[in-house]
């Protein structure tokens, strides 16, 4: 999968990667040059995305998700905008989860002993805000303000949003040894390019009934898109250069 | 009569609640409660299983005056019932309050007092379920004719918010009087709880360290209170269709005095399995309540009382 293609497109030059399909899910990265993004590329790219996501949506209207992970917010104080919107965005507080990574585990005693000098102490856990606000305009306008940080993740469903959350939840609760973090309300699964390296298989599991999933990875420094029919036309008809095959 | 102390007739709606004979009966044989003063509260006489009782309050949100007097009561009240029944506080608020004056503080303090979601219910209410056409269209008819705004919230479940985090001092500070708060006082959490490893000294005095791992850690030890399960096997059994209901964690009633009064005391018992002692604003009562499973909980409120009265307290009705 590492040589797949990547070609640059629009005059804002997004490296497009498209991962190869096994026809059952679809998978692409758009890589920038890391979060959160400067206020040009980031219009540009949003605009792109956006419309995308409307081309997308539109055959079938699909329901609209919206969370944002809160690990990178304290950056360039997007928390604020959090804050300052949180009356018409309804935040609701539930645990972000990696199927690639190690599961959420309480610290021991070893965690800081083994630490080795220059390491970075691995996370406690990864908060994740949803956009809980039944007022579709709010949720898109959450998106709209905070893509840019590194944080958001978008979803598109035929299903609600509490039955994709109860999907997510039992592939969580599947992995998830450690009691203290089996209480959480609910669960979001967080894919990045390394699930996407890891094949398509983890999917049906982690996404249930998500038709479409667009995620800003910071620890890719990409933008992640996956979806179950194939979203390349869209990609296209926003502007994005598509590599062929 | 329900609420009665010194028999001051009660300024609470629930006054039109017609008891019927057998009550009439049990409340003759309570102890007469009338010499005691428990001012500004008064005492529910038609049960007689536990302690119930009122305190008005002049509106909602409640006037500065009567908010502090509260917020210093509740502050005597946990202690007196940490110190002598080894009770913890547990502070919910409801969403459906959060609206219009409490949202932007609300958010604001989010990540410090971790507020998880589940769902209040009022015992024996149907859940609220999602409106048919006919209703919707009906209800903007009615409002449009009156030209006032469609109440949207009849139609909204009872979700409620349980601070994981526990300030509850500042919390009801932030939140307290706008009709919205209410308590649980129950027993130790009796899962054991995990402790932070000790953090070496390098951490600690490090300049970027925050006291947030802890409060991680007293949050994730909340979630595996022995509370939450218990409250959605006592309260969950109308919910269980509810595609949400797997995820919510607790499910906490809502009471009014209209609930305790309406119950049996087999019902009563039930609830008073999950706590032992309920606060709650009540908008439907103009007032507060307090409950209590201790049926002779008179003179401990007279203690708490009496002490704010010589530290110079006094509640303006």
């Amino acid at each position: 999968m590492t040589d797949s293609p990547i070609v640059h497109s629009t005059d804002q030059h997004w490296k497009v990667r498209l991962f190869p399909s096994d026809g059952h899910w679809h998978c692409a990265s758009i890589k920038v040059s890391g979060f959160p993004l400067r206020p040009s590329p980031k219009e540009d790219l949003r605009n792109m995305l956006w419309s995308t996501v409307q081309a997308v949506r539109s055959p079938q209207t699909l329901q609209l998700s919206v969370c944002l992970l809160m690990d990178s917010l304290h950056k360039d104080g997007a928390v604020h905008a959090l804050s300052r919107h949180g009356a018409r965005w309804l935040p609701d507080f539930g645990l972000g989860l990696w199927p690639d990574r190690e599961p959420p585990r309480m610290y021991e005693e070893n965690d800081f002993l083994d630490l080795e000098f220059g390491a970075e102490m691995r996370r406690l856990m990864h908060s994740v805000v949803h956009i809980s606000s039944e007022d579709e305009e709010s949720v898109t306008h959450a998106w709209k303000t905070m893509f840019g940080t590194g944080s958001t993740v978008l979803a598109l469903s035929n299903q609600t949003t509490d039955e994709i959350l109860n999907h997510m939840r039992t592939a969580a609760l599947g992995k998830i040894q450690d009691e203290n973090f089996r209480g959480f309300p609910w669960y979001f699964s967080l894919i990045g390019c390394n699930a996407i390296e890891a094949g398509p298989d983890l999917f049906d599991t982690w996404l249930g009934p998500v038709e479409f999933y667009l995620r800003e990875s910071e620890e890719d420094s990409s933008i992640v898109l996956l979806g179950r029919s194939d979203f390349t036309p869209a990609l296209e008809a926003a502007g994005f250069q598509i590599p062929k095959p | 009569m329900i609420f009665s102390v010194n028999m001051a007739p009660p300024a609470s709606p629930t006054e039109s609640v017609d008891m019927n004979a057998s009550l009439r009966t049990r409340r003759s044989r309570i102890e007469p409660q009338q010499a005691k003063d428990l001012s500004p509260f008064l005492r529910a006489s038609q049960v007689t299983d536990i302690s119930l009782y009122w305190a008005p309050v002049t509106e909602f949100p409640v006037p500065l005056n009567q908010r502090e007097w509260m917020r210093e009561f509740l502050n005597r009240l946990a202690a007196h019932l940490k110190e002598k029944d080894d009770l913890r506080e547990e502070w919910f608020l409801q969403f459906k309050a959060l609206y219009p004056n409490l949202i932007d503080r609300f958010v604001e303090h989010a990540s410090e007092y971790v507020p998880v979601t589940g769902l209040g219910c009022v015992p024996g209410a149907m859940p609220v379920a999602l409106p048919d056409f006919e209703s919707v269209k009906k209800e903007v008819e009615k409002a449009s004719k009156k030209g006032s705004p469609v109440e949207v919230q009849q139609w909204m479940p009872d979700h409620v918010h349980w601070f994981a985090a526990k300030q509850s001092q500042k919390q009801r500070q932030d939140f307290f009087g706008y009709g919205g708060m209410f308590a649980l006082y129950m027993q130790p959490n009796t899962k054991a709880a995990r402790t932070l490893p000790k953090l070496p000294r390098f951490m600690t005095t490090h300049e970027a360290y925050t006291p947030d791992l802890e409060r991680q850690f007293a949050m994730l030890n909340s979630l595996q209170d022995n509370f939450l399960p218990k409250s959605k096997e006592l309260f969950g059994p109308a919910f269980r269709q509810d595609p949400s209901y797997r995820g919510l964690p607790f499910i906490v009633p809502l009471l009014s005095s209209r609930s305790f009064l309406d119950s049996t005391p087999e019902q009563r018992e039930t609830w008073f399995s999950l706590f032992h002692a309920y606060f709650i604003e009540s908008k439907q009562d103009n007032g507060v309540l307090f409950a209590s499973s201790n049926s002779a909980f008179d003179e401990d409120l007279i203690s708490i009382l009496e002490g704010m009265q010589r530290d110079g307290f006094s509640y303006r009705s």
